[in-house]
């Protein structure tokens, strides 16, 4: 990561994915209180149309990058040893990387098989 | 009025310790500042930096009650007893409330707190409309006391790459100010993690600055011209 994206880019990514992930809760409150999938056939048809596969990849990839910027930011006020905050944000990293592979596992293969 | 107060000597104090004081001749219609010097007239051997006392050369800033403040616009009778009087948070101690400022400065000179203007000098001064002008108003006050600071727990983390809101609401003083032609230069040298952006809004800087100033205003100026800068 270069020293650009370490300050104003990190920084403002935090606050586009911020606002990305508020309206996508807003999204599913609105569609959970009044238009809620009868059962589980329902809820994977909703999934399952192109629209909300898209808009629910970029809120996991959202979410994402935003815990990404914030537990680097953690990291970097409270780990002050260099390979101990090395060490962390690697774990870290790989668990986000993990976690967003499993969620496009989910979207892509389970939700159209 | 009961105080307690943290005592440390190197040369003769192998740790510090709180030291109670009760002299029943300090009034709560006074300042912690003429506390202090009650005090001191009967223990000499307490040290702490004052000068003005009235706010205004920012030499006896302190953590009182838990909070940075200036001992001389502090009024006993806004604080709890026992009054827990402690050197400000963040910076060495060199003995009993006096700590060591160099980091503090060193921050500010960073920021490069003077005008930085390539014209040729003009026969008198730099003229400034009335408007712009207006814009350095509550940037320009800061006496450097350090209160806001030693209450950041940015600064704490990382006194020596963090600048701290005092350095940054003066960046912000220069960058603002329609005679200074380094905004590029400025805004460059504020890149990176660490000396801009470790900011996270906790806000006690505005919450503590004895001359009402708002470092967190001018840090999200300094954030909103770098973006604009940037697209």
């Amino acid at each position: 990561m270069s020293r650009q994206a370490a300050g104003m880019r990190a920084w403002i990514l935090q606050r586009i994915t911020g606002a990305y992930i508020a309206l996508f809760v807003i999204y599913l409150a609105v569609l959970f209180t009044f238009a809620a999938p009868a059962d589980h056939a329902d809820w994977s048809a909703t999934v399952a149309s192109p629209a909300v596969t898209i808009t629910a990849m970029l809120f996991f990839l959202a979410v994402l990058l935003h815990a990404w910027v914030g537990v680097r930011d953690i990291a970097i006020d409270y780990l002050g040893h260099t390979g101990l905050r090395l060490a962390a944000l690697t774990a870290v990293a790989l668990f986000l990387l993990g976690s967003g592979i499993w969620a496009a596992k989910i979207l892509l293969l389970t939700v159209h098989s | 009025m009961r105080f307690r107060i943290y005592r440390y000597n190197p040369e003769t104090d192998r740790e510090p310790y709180m030291q109670e004081y009760d002299l029943p001749e300090i009034g709560a219609d006074m300042v912690v500042r003429e506390a202090l010097i009650i005090i001191k007239g009967v223990d000499e051997t307490l040290s702490f930096r004052h000068s003005c006392g009235e706010g205004v050369c920012g030499s006896d800033a302190m953590n009182i009650n838990g909070r940075s403040a200036l001992a001389c616009l502090t009024k006993l009778a806004d604080l709890a007893e026992p009054v827990e009087i402690r050197p400000v948070a963040g910076l060495p101690v060199i003995r009993d409330l006096v700590v060591d400022m160099t980091g503090f400065y060193r921050q500010y000179r960073a920021v490069k707190p003077y005008l930085i203007n390539r014209d040729p000098e003009p026969e008198i001064e730099h003229l400034q409309s009335i408007e712009d002008r207006e814009k350095l108003d509550g940037l320009y006050e800061c006496i450097m006391c350090g209160c806001c600071s030693t209450m950041c727990p940015s600064f704490w983390w990382n006194p020596d790459k963090y600048l701290g809101p005092q350095a940054l609401l003066q960046a912000w003083r220069f960058l603002a100010d329609s005679r200074d032609q380094a905004t590029d230069e400025r805004l460059d040298d504020l890149e990176g993690p660490y000396k801009l952006y470790r900011c996270h809004t906790i806000m006690n800087c505005v919450e503590v600055c004895p001359k009402g100033l708002n470092p967190t205003k001018a840090i999200g100026h300094i954030k909103q011209l770098m973006l604009k800068k940037a697209i």
